[in-house]
């Protein structure tokens, strides 16, 4: 198990001219046997940022340590790290077996003992019958869990996994999940996990870290990113999120309330403020409760927002509602379907949210 | 109030009224059509590559009227042909080992790194391709023999003293020679073999292996060098044909104890002997077995479907000495491949060239004499005529033959590919061998006959060469029209035919224009090499009014009667080079990368 730290770690590319930053001055540390996530969209370097982990790019500037040796300049097969490359890779003239056993067999292990590793690594993913295969003769699903297998029988200090899921379908996305999960956390090596898909990121991680344009804009654990969002874009990319400018009129100490007046109403927000006047809040769908104009049970709820219902989808386990605020702002909400009540396009609400549920954002 | 009925919107709908489809359009007579287009092809291509072959065996197992093994039997148990059978394999091994060693190195830096001056170097390093080996050798005995220019050179710098010893013959008796000018001429074959074998491996295989602590050498040999073997097989199968049925090198540099150098002494002396056939027919089964082990045996590809090519990011970008190191080992390879065509044009321009290390003294007359001289000017229109007209008929029946097996999808297709692809297979010596034999004597008693007679290489072999050249030279064409119309997405032609243009329109209107560049090149490749065609043009030119250049540059460097000869060869070789080389560069403007994959069989 391995801790690895990450500093200031910078990659510039030149393009027409002139330098664009592919991963902008990242600071990170993950802690030895972590199941760490890189979260972002397309393009945000997240990519660039598990290859210069790897050494597989040179880094413009920063340093890479494990366990606290600079490993930045060590070539890339004295790293000791494996990864599951997006298209997996595996050898096409090689068979499982020998995929497998090439890793072990580079870092010096006798013969004897690679048979032995190979068994119990083939074992893990459930492969064993498959050792005299070619990869070509693998479905999508066989050939990303030899991948893993052949990562993992490296006996690596990390393990590297470039969105190692992305080239399955949709069920079989969703059944690996826990089976990755689950293989990846009994091998106890660090694991860094890159993704675009937060859904993913949400299930898996230990902590995630979601990048932007090249630089990590927060890092905590699912519950934390999903819920108390640094940034707008945080909000955004991990799920829908419905937001609402306003100016914080007061707060109240640590642990206290904080008061953020908007041109549809008073929003109360736990926690407190500091910094400037301008505030977005920020509340989940799923945290939004939809009443009745009359209904008195909205006196339960630490803010009120009046609106008028404007689109109603019936998704099946839930059903969303779209509704127009007093200051023409458009809200998500989503509620269980067959529980309830239910509103016509048109109808008066109030949208009702506790301050626990409001993030406000700098 | 408006009824339903008299609203134009809702009008209820009327079934479209169903044009007649003209004949042709219909979708059978359509199969019908290609199908018989496709067996046109096929029945053309056997008329005039698997006939003409199979007679020339035919007369190699013929004795006294009777079917038998008596010529073959003599000519396996004759010394000297087994000698030169086994000196060809040995030519031709070496000169394929040699190819190799050459070229994946120039492929890797190529393929997996970045470098300035990258892409300059990449199509210079394809330039010796358009030097004729042939031409090449004209020069060679002056710069490599016992008293030639590097041997005055290092006697003139103090290495060598002819006075204390004779000095080395570099051409090792024609052996060395004739292995160095093939090599030079043959590795850019599978130099882009390699490349695009290269292109279709993933970078992450490689990687991969690095990440599992595999040192760059042992990623080489154990991941990347499998996985080019077979493109490396498919190439070096082309080069070891090549190499093996060369004849027009060896002859220049007068090393000719080799099995095509005595089929062609036995053929061009008029002797259509049997023993000849049987030479043949060992040569073609030699030919034949080898293609086929390197494309179907070892020439399979392990790459899944999906290959992915690399992205520039992925190459490695070479810091200073990396760059130098990459250029001085393609400047090198580049000088040494020119170096005996500067040689040819140092001749064409010497006022006189002997026991000197350069020309004492320049003239223009022997350039101007070639052109003057009605033999040697008339041996460059016809080549020109030649080729231009091959190249036609390769248009046709090539771009043709493509179109059916890339989209027609005719069920013959397996056949039309397989013949129009065999002549890469058939050395040109074969197929010329096989056409004197069918235009040898009057074998039909009839008037088809007394036809091929006519066009004998003795009385007026024009159409016999354009044949020769056309068929010789056709799977390039198919090729490079085969790869432009996988490249096409067939749905751009559907959306056209949706849209209600017929088949020929839109293959006119929309296919046509998409691969109008890989056509282009394909042609100019056809024509360039139909220019340079030795074997089929030494002997089937046989009257020096259809003497095409590559015949007439023979004919002089190998005439004794005058000194001057061999400074005309050269000349006419120059003219020969500059026509090549600008057709080259034209193909390599038109084709750019893609230039690998009509080599790629």
């Amino acid at each position: 198990m391995t801790r690895i730290e990450l500093r200031n770690l910078t990659k510039t590319y030149s393009s027409a001219g002139k330098e664009v930053a592919a991963v902008d001055n990242v600071v990170a540390a993950i802690e030895p046997g972590e199941f760490f996530f890189l979260l972002g969209p397309s393009g945000c370097g997240k990519t660039t940022l598990l290859r210069m982990i790897a050494g597989l790019i040179e880094p413009t500037r920063g340093a890479v340590l494990f366990d606290g040796v600079d490993v930045t300049w060590t070539s890339v097969e004295g790293r000791n790290t494996a990864m599951v490359f997006q298209n997996y890779a595996l050898w096409p003239h090689m068979t499982v077996g020998q995929n497998v056993r090439f890793g072990p067999r580079m870092r010096g292990m006798k013969s004897d003992k690679c048979n032995e590793v190979v068994q119990r690594n083939l074992h893990r993913v459930q492969m064993v019958d498959y050792a005299a295969r070619k990869p070509n003769q693998l479905s999508g699903g066989q050939q990303q869990r030899v991948a893993l297998a052949r990562a993992l029988a490296a006996n690596p200090a990390c393990l590297l996994l470039d969105e190692p899921l992305s080239n399955l379908d949709a069920r079989l996305r969703l059944h690996m999940r826990g089976q990755l999960r689950r293989i990846v956390k009994e091998s106890g090596a660090t694991t860094i996990y890159v993704t675009h898909d937060q859904k993913e990121a949400l299930s898996m991680a230990d902590r995630l870290a979601v990048m932007d344009r090249g630089g990590i804009v927060q890092i905590g654990t699912p519950q934390e990113v999903y819920h108390r969002p640094a940034t707008r874009f945080v909000a955004d990319f991990m799920g829908e999120a419905n937001f609402i400018d306003g100016r914080i009129a007061s707060t109240t100490g640590p642990g206290g309330v904080t008061c953020v007046v908007t041109p549809a109403g008073r929003i109360m927000a736990g926690g407190a403020c500091g910094g400037g006047d301008a505030a977005t809040c920020c509340v989940r769908p799923e945290r939004v409760a939809i009443l009745g104009a009359e209904d008195p049970l909205s006196n339960r709820y630490d803010s009120v927002l009046h609106a008028a219902v404007e689109a109603d989808t019936f998704l099946g386990e839930i059903r969303q509602y779209v509704c127009r605020l007093d200051d023409d702002t458009r809200w998500k909400v989503t509620c269980l379907s067959g529980l309830g009540e239910t509103f016509p396009e048109g109808g008066k609400v109030k949208l009702c949210f506790n301050k626990d549920d409001v993030s406000v954002l700098a | 109030m408006t009824t339903a009925s008299q609203s134009p919107a809702i009008k209820p709908p009327v079934a479209p009224k169903r044009r007649p489809l003209p004949l042709l359009r219909s979708r059978r007579v359509g199969m019908a059509w290609r199908e018989f287009l496709a067996l046109s092809i096929i029945a053309v291509m056997a008329a005039f590559l698997l006939v003409p072959i199979g007679m020339a065996i035919k007369a190699g197992f013929t004795h006294e009227g009777q079917l038998s093994s008596y010529w073959f039997g003599r000519v396996i148990s004759n010394d000297v042909m087994v000698r030169n059978m086994a000196n060809s394999t040995m030519l031709a091994a070496a000169t394929t080992v040699a190819c190799l060693v050459v070229a994946i190195p120039l492929a890797m830096v190529a393929g997996r790194c970045r470098f300035a001056g990258k892409g300059v170097l990449g199509v210079l390093v394809l330039l010796p391709m358009v030097l004729p080996p042939f031409v090449g050798a004209l020069s060679m005995r002056r710069l490599l023999s016992r008293f030639g220019v590097l041997n005055q050179l290092l006697e003139y710098i103090g290495v060598l003293d002819f006075s204390q010893s004779l000095p080395p013959d570099w051409l090792g008796g024609g052996f060395t020679g004739v292995v160095f000018l093939q090599t030079l001429h043959l590795f850019p074959i599978l130099y882009l073999n390699a490349s695009a074998a290269l292109a279709n491996v993933d970078p992450s295989y490689a990687q991969a292996a690095r990440n599992l602590g595999a040192g760059p050498w042992t990623t080489f040999r154990k991941i990347t060098l499998p996985l080019l073997r077979p493109g490396l097989f498919a190439g070096g199968a082309i080069v070891f044909i090549w190499a093996f049925t060369d004849v027009g090198t060896p002859l220049i540099l007068g090393y000719e104890a080799l099995m095509p150098v005595s089929i062609f002494k036995d053929l061009a002396r008029g002797d259509t002997g049997p023993s000849a056939y049987s030479l043949v027919f060992i040569m073609l089964s030699g030919s034949v077995t080898l293609y086929v082990i390197g494309k179907f045996i070892f020439g399979r590809s392990v790459l899944p479907d999906s290959a992915k090519a690399s992205t520039s990011a992925d190459l490695r970008r070479l810091g200073p000495l990396g760059t130098v190191g990459a250029w001085a080992m393609f400047i090198l390879v580049i000088l040494l491949a020119v170096l005996p065509h500067v040689g040819v044009l140092l001749t064409a321009l010497a006022e006189h060239w002997v026991g000197t290390i350069l020309p004492s003294g320049f003239t223009l007359k022997h350039m101007l004499f070639v052109v003057r001289h009605p033999a040697t000017y008339n041996s460059m229109l016809n080549s020109l005529k030649y080729a231009s007209l091959a190249t036609v008929f390769d248009l046709v029946f090539g771009g043709l033959a493509a179109w059916l097996i890339v989209r027609a999808r005719v069920r013959c297709r397996q056949v039309l590919d397989g013949v129009v692809m065999l002549p890469l297979a058939v050395p040109g010596m074969i197929l010329a061998a096989g056409y004197v034999a069918m235009t040898a004597r009057n074998w039909t008693g009839g008037w088809l006959g007394e036809q091929l007679v006519a066009i004998g290489p003795g009385r007026n072999p024009f159409w016999l060469l354009v044949i020769a050249y056309a068929v010789r030279r056709i799977p390039f064409m198919v090729r490079g029209v085969s790869a432009g119309l996988q490249q096409v997405p067939v749905s751009l032609e559907e959306a056209a035919r949706n849209l209600g243009s017929s088949q020929v329109s839109a293959i006119r209107r929309i296919t046509l224009p998409l691969i109008s560049a890989n056509i282009l090149a394909a042609a100019v490749l056809t024509f360039t090499f139909a220019m340079l065609e030795v074997s089929d043009s030494l002997i089937l030119a046989q009257t020096q009014d259809h003497y095409p250049i590559t015949k007439q540059i023979y004919d002089l460097a190998a005439s004794t009667g005058s000194p001057q000869t061999g400074y005309q060869a050269a000349a006419l070789g120059v003219y020969g080079m500059v026509m090549l080389a600008a057709t080259m560069a034209i193909a390599g403007a038109l084709l750019g990368r893609r230039l690998g994959a009509i080599f790629r069989a």
